[in-house]
C-alpha cells in the first residue's frame, strides 16, 4: 500500500534504549464501518499517528501519553492499546506526559498535529485512535522480533512473544525486550502494516487497569499544570472586567505598586469576535511571588465601563427563551418528517410542556494556570489544555512566531469539561511574557474561573406531543431556544416517530457559552426523556413498556453529525432493557420511593440509567419536600470495553455530574455580572447528596470501542425527574430541581 | 514570629504572616500536593492536618499556626502506604485526581475519630467537593481504608 518508509518509522538508539516514533498512514482509521467518527471530513488532521516508546535495558517500558488526560483516563487507555499489541507486560509499563508534536498546515500556516489528534473533547480520543495505537504496538513487536532473530541467528517465524519476553520456540531460549531493544532500534522499519490480534487473544484490553498516575496522585506529587513552575518566572494575577465587552475605567495603581514584591501593572486589552469573548479587558498585577500578586490585587478597586450587556440577567434570558418557544412565529426548522398536522389531528391525547435548563458552570476543580516564556526565537508554554494545537495557534497568532518554534508542555488537567478547550488563559500569559520579556505564570482564582466561564447555554425546550388511540406517539413537535448549538434534530426519539418536527431559536446575549460535558445532550435529554415519561403516565402505560413500543422494530439510522455515523435503535433499547433488569424495574417499591429511567446516545456510545429516589415529605406546608438518590443502575454500550474499570468510573462520576447539573449547577447572571462566583454561591453536589452506589453493566458486543467521558451524563436529570414523579407525583420541568411542599 | 512544624520540618516565619498556609506550602516550600480550589474554605482541595485536625489551609493565615504541627499529603507516609492511600489505590478512586489529596486527608481525619464509619458518618464528615463526582468510589475507599487500618493496628 505504498507506504513511505522514511515517514513510517523513526527509531533512535540512546543509552541502549529503544526510542521509536512510529507514523502510520491514514487508511487505517476509516476501515471499520461502525467506527462512528467524523474522520472523513477531518482526515488532514489525522493523517499519521505517532507514539513515543522507550524500552530500557532493565525491560521497563516508558510510553508518552498519546492523548491529554483531564480525568477521562486516556493516559491509561491509550498505552493499554500499544502494550497489548506489543505483548508487553503491563506491570513493566510506565506512562508519562507526552510531548506535543506539531506541523504546519501550508494552507493557512496554522499548527496542526504532526501525527494524530492529541487533544481531548467530544469523547473522540479512543474511537479515533483505536487502530493507530494498536498498529504502533504491533510494529514495535515486529521490530523486537526481528532483533531477536538477528541475535539468535534464526528465522523470525521461530520467535514468539509474551509478557515483554521473546521466546525461541525450537530451543526454548529467551530474551527480554530490554535485551534486544538496542538492536531493534538500529533495524530498518517494516514497510507494511502489521497484523493485529483478534479479540480472543487480548490479555490487557478488556481487563481492569488502574489509573497510571495513581501513585503520584495518592502521594500528592506535582502532576497538574497548576503545579508547575519555571525558572525565573514572575507571577501574574488579573482582575478582569466582569461585563462582556466592558472596559477599564479606573483603578488604584499607587496602592498596588506599593505592595512589597509587586513589580508592575499591565493593562490587558479585551478582544471580542462578534458576541464571542476572546479575551477580557483587565488589570494584570505582576509580582515576584503569587502571594504578593494576590494580595495587591485586592487593593485595585477597579471600576469598569459596563459595555452593551450591563442589564443582562439569566432570568430575563429564560423568559425570552420561553417567549420564543411559545410564539406563533416559526423558528429554524431543522427537521420535518411526515405530516405534523395530520399527526396531531389523529391524536387523542396531546401534551404540551416546557422545560428549563439554566446556564451550567464548568467549575473545573483545577482553576487555570499558564506559564509562557516568549522569546525572539520561540516560546515555551506550560499548562493543562484540552487542545494543544489551539494553544499553539493562539501563541503563534499573538507573537508571529513559527508554530514549530512553540513548545507546548501539556500536563494532566484537574478537570476540563470543555472549558479547557478555550485559550483565553493562554493568550494572557503570552501577551504578558511578550510585554515583560520574561517567563510569566498566570494564575486564575476560583472567582476568575467562575466569572469568566463559557457556560453550557441556558435552554428552554417546549415539546408538544400527541398519542393516537392505540397510545402510539403520532406527533412530536420540539422547539428549543438557546444561544448556541445543540443536538436537537439528530437524537432519539427522532426516527422513532413518523410525524416529527424540530425547530430552534437562537438567543443573542453577552453571556458567554461554550462546550460542556456532552454539549447540549443533557438539556435535550432532560426535555425528551421527561416528555416520554409524561406521555407514558398519561396513557397509563409503564414507562419502560412505553419505550419498548417506541423502539420496537426500529433499526439503525444515519447520524449525520459529530461523533458517529450511525445511531442504532436496538443498541439503545438493549441498554434500557438491561438496566431495567438490574434495577428489578417491575418490583413494587415502598411508599415515597420511586424509580426513573432515561437513556441517551452521545458521541457513539449508548447509555441508560435507572435511578431510585426516596422523597421525604415536608413536615409543614411552608417547607419543601426533600429527597435522596439512594441507588442507581447504569448500562452502557460503548463497543468493545477496553478498560472496564474506567468505564465504570466514568459511568459513576459522569452520571453524578449530570445529577449535579439537575440539582445544583446553576449560573446566575444579573446586572450583566456572573453572581455565582465561588462555591459559597454555587453549591455543588457533595457526598451527602451522592447515591450510595451505582451498579454498572457494560454490554458486550463486536463494535469497535467508543468514548465514555460524556455519554453517562446526559440521562441523569431526566432519570431523576422521572423518579421523583414516580415517588411523589411532582413533575419537575425546571432545573435545578426544587420540590414543592 | 511564628514557629511551626510541617511534615516534621521546623519553620520559623517572620514576615508575610497574613499569607495563607496553602500558599506557604505550595509556593514557599514547593509541596504541590495540597491544592488550591476556592480560597474560601468551601471545597476542601487544600485540606491538611493541623495538630491532627482537618483544616482548610487556604483560609488559615500563618499567624494562626504558631506552635502547631502540620501534616500534608506528602507527610502522610513515606511511600504512599498509609491505609487511606492504599485504599485509594485499591479502589482506583481518581478521575482527574486534583481534589484527591484533600479527600484523603479528610478520610484520614475521619478514620482517626471514627474508626468504623457508617455511610452517615461519611456523608457528614466527607464534605470536600470532587468535581469529577467520584463520591461512590471515595465512599468505598473510606470503608476499605477502615478495614485496612484495623488489620494494621
Amino acid at each position: 500500500m505504498g507506504l513511505n518508509r522514511r515517514e513510517f518509522l523513526r527509531v533512535s538508539a540512546t543509552n541502549a534504549a529503544m526510542v521509536m516514533a512510529i507514523s502510520m498512514p491514514t487508511v487505517l482509521s476509516a476501515k471499520s464501518k461502525f467506527a462512528g467518527d467524523s474522520n472523513k471530513t477531518k482526515r488532514s488532521h489525522y493523517d499519521t499517528w505517532n507514539v513515543y516508546l522507550t524500552i530500557h535495558p532493565d525491560n521497563q517500558i516508558e510510553i508518552g501519553s498519546p492523548v491529554q488526560d483531564m480525568g477521562q483516563h486516556m493516559k491509561t487507555t491509550g498505552p493499554m492499546l500499544i502494550a497489548e499489541e506489543m505483548d508487553a507486560d503491563w506491570n513493566l509499563v510506565r506512562c508519562v506526559a507526552g510531548a506535543t508534536y506539531l506541523k504546519v498546515d501550508p494552507k493557512n500556516n496554522s499548527a496542526i498535529y504532526r501525527h494524530a489528534n492529541m487533544g481531548t473533547g467530544g469523547s473522540h480520543a479512543l474511537r479515533n485512535n483505536w487502530d493507530y495505537l494498536r498498529q504502533a504496538g504491533a510494529t514495535a513487536k515486529h521490530m523486537l522480533k526481528q532483533a531477536a532473530a538477528k541475535a539468535w541467528q534464526c528465522h523470525i517465524s521461530d520467535i514468539e512473544t509474551k509478557q515483554s519476553y521473546l521466546y525461541r520456540v525450537s530451543t526454548n531460549e529467551k530474551l527480554s525486550f530490554g535485551d534486544v531493544a538496542k538492536i531493534a532500534a538500529e533495524l530498518p522499519a517494516p514497510g507494511e502494516l502489521q497484523p493485529l490480534k483478534s479479540r480472543n487473544e487480548y490479555s490487557i484490553i478488556g481487563k481492569d487497569a488502574t489509573t497510571v498516575d495513581i501513585d503520584q496522585i495518592t502521594r500528592g506529587k506535582p502532576l497538574f499544570g497548576f503545579d508547575m513552575d519555571y525558572p525565573n518566572q514572575v507571577h501574574a494575577v488579573i482582575e478582569r472586567c466582569p461585563y462582556f465587552d466592558g472596559k477599564i475605567k479606573s483603578y488604584n495603581k499607587e496602592k498596588v505598586l506599593a505592595v512589597e514584591g509587586v513589580l508592575t501593572i499591565v493593562e490587558m486589552v479585551g478582544e471580542t469576535d462578534g458576541d464571542r469573548r476572546i479575551l477580557s479587558s483587565g488589570i494584570a498585577v505582576i509580582a515576584e511571588s503569587l502571594w504578593s500578586a494576590l494580595k495587591a490585587r485586592r487593593l485595585l478597586q477597579a471600576t469598569w465601563y459596563k459595555g452593551p450587556y450591563a442589564e443582562e440577567s439569566s432570568q430575563k434570558l429564560a423568559m425570552q427563551g420561553d417567549t420564543f418557544c411559545q410564539s406563533e412565529k416559526s423558528g429554524n426548522i431543522l427537521r420535518d418528517d411526515g405530516d405534523l398536522n395530520r399527526g396531531f389531528k389523529s391524536s387523542e391525547l396531546i401534551l404540551d410542556k416546557t422545560y428549563f435548563t439554566p446556564f451550567f458552570h464548568h467549575a473545573c476543580m483545577e482553576p487555570f494556570s499558564c506559564i509562557a516564556d516568549v522569546r525572539t526565537d520561540g516560546a515555551t508554554l506550560v499548562l493543562g489544555h484540552q487542545s494543544p494545537t489551539s494553544a499553539a495557534n493562539t501563541v503563534a497568532k499573538l507573537t508571529g512566531l513559527d508554530p514549530l518554534k512553540i513548545d507546548i508542555q501539556a500536563h494532566r488537567m484537574g478537570g476540563g469539561f470543555g472549558r479547557k478547550w478555550m485559550s483565553d488563559f493562554v493568550s494572557e500569559a503570552t501577551v504578558l511574557s511578550q510585554k515583560l520579556k520574561a517567563p510569566v505564570k498566570v494564575t486564575w482564582t476560583r472567582e476568575d474561573e467562575m466569572q469568566q466561564d463559557y457556560f453550557a447555554p441556558l435552554q428552554v425546550t417546549r415539546i408538544r406531543a400527541g398519542l393516537d388511540k392505540t397510545s402510539k406517539v403520532a406527533a412530536w413537535h420540539y422547539r428549543a431556544a438557546a444561544k448556541r448549538g445543540g443536538v436537537h434534530e439528530k437524537c432519539f426519539p427522532a426516527n422513532l416517530i413518523d410525524n416529527y418536527r424540530t425547530e430552534t431559536f437562537r438567543q443573542n446575549c453577552g453571556t458567554q457559552v461554550g462546550a460542556w460535558r456532552g454539549p447540549g445532550h443533557l438539556q435535550y435529554t432532560f426535555a425528551t426523556e421527561s416528555m416520554i415519561d409524561e406521555l407514558a403516565y398519561s396513557a397509563e402505560i409503564d414507562p419502560l413498556e412505553f419505550r419498548k413500543t417506541l423502539y420496537k422494530d426500529k433499526k439503525s439510522f444515519e447520524y449525520n453529525a459529530y461523533g458517529a455515523q450511525i445511531i442504532d435503535a436496538q443498541r439503545m433499547w438493549k441498554c434500557y432493557e438491561q438496566v431495567a433488569k438490574m434495577a428489578e424495574w417491575h418490583k413494587p417499591r415502598a411508599k415515597n420511593i420511586g424509580l426513573g429511567i432515561a437513556g441517551h446516545f452521545t458521541f457513539g456510545s449508548y447509555a441508560a440509567f435507572v435511578l431510585e429516589v426516596e422523597v421525604k415529605p415536608s413536615k409543614s406546608n411552608s417547607t419543601p419536600a426533600n429527597f435522596r438518590v439512594t441507588k442507581c443502575w447504569g448500562a452502557i454500550d460503548c463497543g468493545l470495553a477496553v478498560n472496564p474499570n474506567h468505564i465504570r468510573n466514568q459511568m459513576e462520576g459522569g452520571f453524578i455530574d449530570g445529577l449535579n447539573a439537575a440539582m445544583f449547577n446553576q449560573a446566575e447572571i444579573s446586572q450583566g455580572i456572573v453572581q455565582t462566583a465561588n462555591f459559597d454561591r454555587l453549591p455543588m453536589l457533595r457526598m451527602a447528596q451522592a447515591p450510595l452506589d451505582i451498579e454498572v453493566a457494560i454490554l458486550e458486543n463486536d463494535y469497535p470501542p467508543t468514548g465514555v467521558g460524556e455519554p453517562p451524563t446526559a440521562p441523569a436529570a431526566a432519570a431523576l425527574a422521572n423518579a421523583i414523579f414516580a415517588a411523589c407525583g411532582q413533575r419537575i420541568r425546571k432545573l435545578p430541581i426544587k420540590l414543592e411542599a | 514570629m511564628v514557629n511551626f512544624t510541617l511534615n516534621g520540618v521546623k519553620h520559623q516565619i517572620t514576615k508575610d504572616l497574613d499569607k495563607p498556609l496553602l500558599w506557604f506550602i505550595r509556593e514557599d516550600v514547593g509541596l504541590k500536593g495540597t491544592k488550591f480550589g476556592c480560597g474560601i474554605a468551601q471545597c476542601g482541595a487544600c485540606s491538611v492536618h493541623i495538630n491532627g485536625r482537618i483544616s482548610r489551609s487556604c483560609s488559615i493565615p500563618i499567624s494562626a499556626i504558631d506552635g502547631m504541627t502540620i501534616t500534608t499529603i506528602e507527610g502522610l507516609s513515606e511511600n504512599g502506604e498509609h491505609p487511606v492511600q492504599k485504599a485509594w489505590k485499591e479502589i482506583d478512586v481518581p478521575q482527574c485526581g486534583y481534589c484527591q489529596s484533600g479527600q484523603m486527608m479528610a478520610a484520614v481525619a475521619l478514620l482517626e475519630n471514627t474508626p468504623n464509619p457508617s455511610d452517615e458518618d461519611i456523608d457528614q464528615q466527607m464534605t470536600n467537593i470532587c468535581r469529577c463526582m467520584t463520591y461512590v468510589r471515595i465512599r468505598k475507599a473510606v470503608h476499605s481504608a477502615a478495614k485496612l487500618a484495623k488489620n494494621v493496628g
